[in-house]
């Protein structure tokens, strides 16, 4: 918007692949799933109607903004979530509430002197 | 998720406030170079130099009281609804500006804290099942 210089929104950041990451519902679920335990890639698989290569390119995308980490136990790898990059996320909300206030401030401006 | 909610007074009738959210030469002066048009369905799009094209549509619009548009920048492609509702005050106006929508973007910390109390929550009663001996 008109004043800010947004790091976090410009395309390309780190952010780019967070939001892409949280834009897509099978992935918001998954980070659902996680946020109440931690699972084994087997038990992901059954939560969903979906192919296998479909679950692990979702869990790729999930991994790389690394909202969720892995682990390995024996021959398991168990995904759990991350909450730290939606730090960013509340970040970014709470700049575009700011540019609101901006904006509103310029529009009321800008009626009060329509004469 | 937090829905971002803004009032503000101006010393204005909604007739004129009216004017200056729905010209698209005047949004552009306090908001964003648009390609706005007042017609219910109708595609636009603001150029926000920093956040890249945002991509909105008109959803509702009640002369001098409410515009709704929805709101898809290209960072965050999610589409979100932004709500501008004018209320006359005396001689002026109260517009209230809501956006919303957010609830589809990520499991809000609330959420999550929520989620982990609940895993705690069963994981320390399998704790516990397990420390006494409790098999149900």
């Amino acid at each position: 918007m008109v004043r800010s210089v947004n790091k976090l929104a410009r395309p390309g950041s780190d952010a780019d692949g967070l939001f892409k990451a949280l834009a897509d519902p099978t992935r918001r679920r998954m980070l659902g799933l996680l946020a109440r335990r931690e699972l084994p890639l087997k038990e992901i698989e059954e939560q969903f109607a979906i192919s296998r290569p479909a679950i692990i390119k979702h869990l790729r995308a999930l991994k790389a903004c690394r909202l969720v980490v892995v682990r390995k136990i024996g021959r398991q790898t168990i995904h759990s979530l991350n909450p730290a990059p939606l730090r960013t996320v509340k970040q970014w909300l709470a700049q575009l509430e700011t540019r609101w206030d901006d904006h509103l401030i310029k529009l009321k401006q800008q009626v009060e002197s329509d004469l | 998720m937090k829905i971002i909610k803004k009032e503000i007074f101006m010393d204005a009738p909604p007739s004129k406030v009216w004017q200056h959210i729905t010209d698209s030469k005047k949004i552009a002066l306090w908001l964003m170079p648009n390609d706005f048009e007042p017609t219910v369905g109708r595609a636009f799009s603001m150029d926000c130099a920093e956040e890249g094209i945002i991509s909105c549509a008109v959803k509702e619009m009640i002369p001098q009281k409410k515009l709704v548009y929805s709101f898809t920048s290209e960072v965050i492609k999610i589409e979100t609804t932004v709500t501008i509702t004018l209320v006359p005050e005396g001689t002026g106006t109260r517009l209230t500006l809501t956006h919303a929508g957010w609830d589809a973007l990520p499991p809000s910390d609330e959420g999550i804290a929520c989620a982990f109390e609940e895993g705690w929550g069963e994981r320390l009663n399998s704790l516990k099942e397990q420390i006494t001996g409790t098999v149900k």
